[in-house]
């Protein structure tokens, strides 16, 4: 057969044809192929860029989003200089005018000196949400990774500079996106709760003179005595002896550390690791923040000696370790729905609306990566990070003359006192627990466990305290009652009110409540520590109180707490000599809070939020002839939903705090919304329902009150609620005990 | 099929021959052996380094240098004396221009200054992507590996030496690549506040060549001499510090005091302990170079008074003639290394370095990993200049082979080199004879550690050739160290001035006898290894 020589056309159709079977086929890959697939590496020097760029085009998958619109930061000129911010290139501090939504004012800002980005100073009597210092680094959608990280970190309880993402405009020039970034000073720490802590600044990089030694915030005996506490407890591990130093560290927050690090695979050698050393405990308390840089997982370069890998050491502390991981791989789950909601958040801000689809599988990956099973509970782990540790060049010679204090040989534990205490009141020792099970304790003296013991009291458990008894727990407090059965603490005699419950711990503790049902506090100081509230928790990395009821007090506060995160949850309150709740320089959300001010409380205030950052959800505010809700101290709090009535103010608001006010219902109240502060205050107020109030607003001329629509949902996710939330699940704890809920 | 021969034109003809001469004049002019090395350097340079593939990107840190190019043609045209001359610079970091000045340094060896890669010292404000440094060298390594001087700093800074901050860079200048060059710290007053160990200056000496005034360069002169030879280089009140200079200066000099003299007053006044790593660090890295003229530094510190030295331009494997275990570089370490109880704890530091570094294999570990760092900059780098030969004046474009033959001579030298210290220090051949008291003799370097149990509670008294001494208590047992005497070989001028001596360690033959009755389990060791004698 002859194939014919004549050539044949190629009609229209066929050319459509083909070019829709080619394009369809690049499209279903880029739109169909697993995000975790397309992330990946790819064969043939195909680049990251270049799978990125076709993606931005081809990949058309669906994303869910919310609406989100980041703050806005505008920077003006300089003062004498034509240049604007983008145009800043020395390494100096240029003072320009500054505005972002209820904040205007001059601030300086300069270059940072080790990555691109800039460093804001604000004016000391003028800070944004409390901070005086910010860090603005370029941002792209990678930089999810460091909000992910962030949450992980909270989760673990550490301290940890927080993360959002805002854009920037020069002279009317759009600048990008940037990532802000809480800057580590002892401001940082003060609002962490951390008062009184001395700033501690090391390096794992031993090849850096400068380095070798810690730079620490504090005066000059301070510096002496705690260089040379650290470089005593590092001569101890050179040594080949830990004691010393897992004397001085916080074991729990020194292993969420090390974790973190081994998640986010950082590069040890070039991030700088900051502690808090408090000096009420003696204990370091490391800080985590985000790493610029990670590291090539083959590169076993050594450290230098340092306050953290070498407790990977000691075989209980390498158990905990890794427990610890074990313990985060249960947590998987659960982080991804909030990285989930991440997503949702802030991808919207990171990448233009073409890029979202691939945005969104990068950030899958990202998550992907640091929420891998096998990698968090990787068995080399430990051994990974714990690498050879070398002093930094010279060390020997510089040692010489440096005073360090003695080797103290400390009893492992304070078991006889324990013992002898457990006996009197018949309490469980098990292991490093002291457990209070059901039944009655009459407390005739004040008692103080110590740091490293958990004070676990369990259901049915009634502690009567006599007059000006305090219970102070140094470690973690666990309180296990339930509605139906709660742990009752009262005291002994009603007319002698007992001195307070106080937690204290180093930074890195738990305290949990559930249950109580406490009255006859009047406050006390233990040890220096002044504790003003008839319970008080001070210094714990989180502090969790549910189901709870706080009655007849004459503290201060009925319930003080003190930095950490927080989170409540069926509490109500009835007493209270100036605030029946305080929170100061905390975290969290408040849910489902009855706060019910009795007339015999005279001025006091329902809920009093002093710095930090709150959501309160949900709940009642009544009675008060102060304020249902008190907000100071260039706090930034979220009001949904929740119901006031009959107070004197129902929110007020001072010292350049910010309030968003959303679906709440505000009744018979004299006054809705109080300012009136010379720094004045920010209320940004959505839908709510305002029904029989005298007076919608008093606000002064240095407060704004903005009116908004709809909440954003990074607006509800900075506060760490969900902008559509399911229906609360505590319940709401009745007066008394008996009968009203079936709960357990 | 016949093939055509080309013929060869006139014009390559008379290239040709033109080469053939100017090789032959350059020979003839140069010598063979200097002609061979500089053609060779050039040759290599111009067909090898440009066959560097795929070199991947710096993992040295790239230091971006702008300098009007006005400033420095004028520089350039009048070096080295121009290198006094500050200009204006800007360092380019992150994007953000930083402003330094700028000027070039070194003016003794020509590396510095000729070729294409020339030394210049940074000055820099405050705030700065160095901070807190704010002077900085940046170096025309001086050896073809590069790595060198920067290998033999982390030597004696491992050693717990005091040294300066010193970095592997790659250089751009004025956009076009400068080459890999060496980051050095310089030193002032800063220096330990530098080091967070105090807030303000500290007294620090400077002693080198005296300070260029004219267009000549000046006459060497022996630091420990005098004093005021020291330049002071601190803001720091110098009461003080300069009394103690002149008390140790003058205990260099005086060479009437008895050796227990000079022991306990230069312990008041030098940081003995610091000083034995810094001669263990300078035997370890087998280096002269830090001489009785130049590369000295003296730091007192805030915490003890006392001075302490600074490693300065180490010179991995730069060695004494004669490899000798006791080289005398300067005026202090001949009256140091007298003192025996000095020796031996400088020995003993030299002996646990070589256990970690080489024994351990710490050295090639790090040295393979710079290696590592350094190549992707090295491959990229196409103007290396050196010492290409002998001459001081050959500094020329070298090459890549170069640089990897050095890297793998330099492995074996340090190796060997290591081999035969360890062996000089771990060597423990003792003759003993046992009647009512002990004979050693021994031909051995190392000074040798007696030890016995004894329910005595007294210290008991021993008898070590003429000298009676007090037993010392060394976990649970008696110990008495039988030191080894030294002297300058025959011939040699026994004068703290004199330069480029050492000390020899004689023979040992010696009586040891006890007083109080010869102990029944003396155990001899090794005093430098602790290992028992053979």
């Amino acid at each position: 057969m002859k194939r014919s020589g004549k050539p044949r056309r190629i009609g229209l159709m066929a050319w459509l044809l083909g070019v829709a079977v080619v394009a369809g086929g690049v499209l279903a890959t880029f739109s169909l192929l697993s995000t975790e697939r397309l992330s990946r590496k790819w064969p043939l020097g195909i680049g990251y860029e270049e799978v990125g760029s076709y993606a931005r085009w081809l990949d058309r998958r669906p994303v869910e989003v919310g609406p989100t619109i980041p703050d806005i930061y505008r920077f003006g000129g300089s003062k004498g200089v034509d240049t604007c911010i983008d145009e800043q290139s020395g390494p100096g501090w240029r003072t320009r005018w500054f505005e972002t939504e209820g904040y205007g004012d001059s601030v300086d800002v300069r270059h940072l000196l080790n990555e691109a980005g800039y460093l804001l100073r604000f004016k000391k009597n003028a800070p944004l949400n409390g901070q005086r210092r910010m860090l603005l680094l370029t941002a792209s959608v990678a930089d999810i990774r460091a909000k992910y990280l962030e949450t992980m970190a909270n989760e673990l309880g550490l301290t940890a500079p927080s993360v959002s993402f805002v854009r920037a405009i020069g002279c009317g020039k759009e600048l990008g996106l940037f990532r802000k970034e809480e800057y580590i000073d002892d401001d940082f720490l003060e609002r962490r709760g951390l008062t009184g802590a001395s700033l501690v600044r090391m390096s794992m990089d031993p090849t850096r003179p400068d380095l070798q030694f810690p730079v620490i915030n504090g005066d000059s005996t301070e510096r002496v005595v705690l260089r040379g506490t650290i470089e005593r407890a590092l001569d101890e591990v050179a040594h080949g002896r830990t004691d010393a130093l897992a004397q001085l560290m916080d074991e729990r927050a020194a292993i969420a550390w090390l974790l973190m690090a081994w998640v986010d695979q950082r590069d040890l050698l070039k991030e700088p690791l900051w502690f808090a050393h408090q000096w009420s405990t003696g204990r370091m308390l490391p800080i985590y923040s985000t790493p610029s840089t990670t590291r090539d997982s083959s590169d076993h370069a050594p450290l230098a000696y340092n306050l953290l890998t070498p407790l990977l050491r000691r075989p209980t502390f390498r158990a905990h370790f890794e427990r610890a991981q074990t313990g985060l791989v249960a947590k998987i789950p659960a982080l991804r729905e909030r990285f989930v909601a991440l997503n949702k958040a802030w991808l919207p801000v990171l990448a233009e609306v073409r890029s979202l689809p691939y945005a969104r599988t990068t950030a899958t990956a990202t998550m992907e990566a640091l929420l891998a099973d096998h990698h968090i509970r990787n068995s080399n782990a430990a051994t990974s990070i714990e690498r050879p540790l070398l002093f930094g060049p010279g060390h020997a010679t510089f040692l010489h003359g440096m005073p360090l204090p003695p080797v103290v040989a400390t009893a492992s534990a304070d078991t006889s006192g324990l013992r002898a205490l457990a006996k009197r009141y018949k309490l469980i020792l098990q292991g490093d627990s002291i457990v209070f099970p059901r039944g009655k304790y009459s407390i005739d003296r004040t008692i103080e466990f110590p740091a490293g013991r958990t004070v676990v009291v369990l259901q049915g458990a009634r502690l009567f305290m006599a007059s000006g008894t305090s219970l102070l727990c140094q470690g973690d407090l666990f309180i296990r009652g339930t509605l139906r059965n709660p742990v009752f603490i009262r005291a002994e005699d009603d007319h002698a009110p007992f001195g307070t419950i106080a937690v204290l711990g180093s930074g890195s503790q738990y305290c949990e409540i559930s249950g109580l049902f406490v009255s006859g506090g009047a406050g006390a100081t233990l040890e220096g520590v002044p504790h003003s509230g008839m319970v008080s928790v001070r210094g714990m990395s989180r502090t969790a109180v549910v189901n709870s009821v706080f009655e007849e007090t004459s503290a201060d506060a009925a319930l003080l707490i003190h930095g950490g995160a927080v989170e409540m949850n069926g509490v109500r309150c009835e007493a209270g000599r100036k605030d029946l709740i305080l929170l100061e320089h905390a975290s969290g959300v408040v849910r489902g809070v009855q706060a019910n001010v009795k007339a015999k409380d005279g001025q006091a205030n329902g809920l009093r939020i002093r710095s930090g950052q709150v959501a309160v959800i949900g709940g009642r505010y009544s009675g008060s002839r102060g304020a249902g809700i008190v907000v100071e101290g260039a706090a930034q709090v979220l009001v949904r939903n929740a119901q006031f009535v009959q107070n004197n103010e129902a929110i007020t608001a001072t010292d350049r705090s910010m309030v968003h006010v959303e679906g709440n219902m505000f009744t018979a109240n004299t006054t809705v919304l109080r300012g009136g502060s010379s720094a004045g205050a920010r209320f940004m107020l959505y839908t709510n329902t305002f029904d029989g109030n005298s007076n919608d607003r008093a606000v002064g001329s240095t407060d704004t009150v903005v009116p908004k629509d709809a909440m954003e949902e990074s607006t509800a996710v900075s506060f760490g609620v969900l902008l559509n939330e399911p229906e609360p699940e505590a319940k709401q704890p009745g007066r008394g005990a008996r009968g009203r809920s079936t709960q357990d | 099929m016949r093939r055509d021969h080309r013929r060869i034109g006139m014009g390559w003809w008379v290239m040709g021959i033109g080469v053939s001469v100017s090789m032959i004049v350059f020979a003839v002019l140069l010598g063979p052996g200097r002609f061979v090395r500089i053609a060779a350097a050039s040759f290599l340079s111009a067909t090898v380094d440009g066959l560097a593939e795929d070199r991947g990107p710096h993992e040295l840190r790239v230091l971006d240098v702008r300098v009007d190019q006005h400033y420095l043609d004028t520089l350039n045209t009048d070096l080295p004396w121009s290198g006094g001359r500050n200009v204006p610079a800007v360092l380019v970091d992150n994007g953000v221009e930083h402003p330094v000045k700028f000027r070039y340094r070194g003016v003794y060896s020509a590396s510095h200054y000729l070729g294409g890669k020339k030394s210049f010292r940074l000055s820099l404000k405050k705030d700065n992507p160095f901070s807190p440094y704010r002077k900085l060298n940046v170096i025309n390594p001086k050896s073809f590996n590069m790595v060198n001087n920067h290998m033999g700093n982390w030597i004696a800074g491992r050693m717990g030496v005091a040294v300066p901050w010193n970095e592997m860079v790659f250089v751009r200048l004025n956009g076009h690549d400068n080459g890999v060059m060496e980051l050095y710290e310089q030193i002032d007053g800063d220096f330990e506040k530098m080091r967070r160990l105090t807030k303000r200056e500290v007294p620090v000496y400077r002693g080198d060549f005296p300070p260029i005034t004219g267009r000549e360069l000046t006459e060497k002169r022996t630091l420990w001499r005098k004093a005021e030879y020291w330049e002071y280089v601190s803001k720091a009140d110098s009461t003080l510090s300069h009394a103690r200079l002149k008390v140790l200066v003058n205990v260099i000099y005086d060479s009437t005091l008895t050796i227990p003299e000079r022991r306990d007053t230069l312990a008041r006044l030098i940081d003995v302990d610091a000083y034995a790593r810094y001669l263990a660090a300078m035997v370890v890295v087998n280096t002269k170079h830090m001489d009785q003229f130049h590369n000295q530094w003296l730091v007192m510190s805030d915490r003890t008074g006392l001075f302490y030295p600074i490693f300065w331009d180490a010179l991995l494997m730069f060695p004494p003639e004669g490899e000798p275990l006791y080289f005398i570089n300067d005026a202090l370490a001949h009256w140091f290394l007298r003192i025996p109880e000095w020796r031996l704890l400088r020995d003993g530091y030299v002996y646990q370095a070589l256990q970690d570094l080489q024994t351990s294999g710490a050295f090639m570990t790090e040295y393979d990993r710079t290696i590592e760092r350094v190549q992707p900059s090295l491959l990229a780098d196409r103007n290396k200049f050196g010492h290409v030969s002998l001459f001081p004046a050959d500094v020329h474009r070298f090459s890549v082979v170069h640089a990897i033959s050095s890297f793998a001579r330099m492995r074996v030298t340090v190796n060997s080199y290591w081999d035969r210290l360890s062996a000089r220090l771990a060597a423990n051949e003792l003759h003993v004879d046992r009647t009512t008291s002990l004979r050693l003799t021994s031909t051995v370097e190392a000074p040798f550690e007696l030890r016995w149990k004894s329910l005595q509670q007294e210290p008991p008294q021993v008898i070590i050739g003429s000298d009676t001494v007090s037993a010392s208590r060394v976990d649970g047992a008696w110990s008495v160290t039988v030191y080894r005497a030294v002297g300058l070989p025959d011939g040699s001028w026994d004068r703290p001035f004199a330069n480029w001596q050492h000390y020899v360690v004689k023979p040992l033959d010696i009586t040891v006898a006890f007083p109080g009755g010869m102990p029944g389990d003396i155990t001899i060791t090794n005093a430098i290894t602790h290992e028992a004698v053979r």
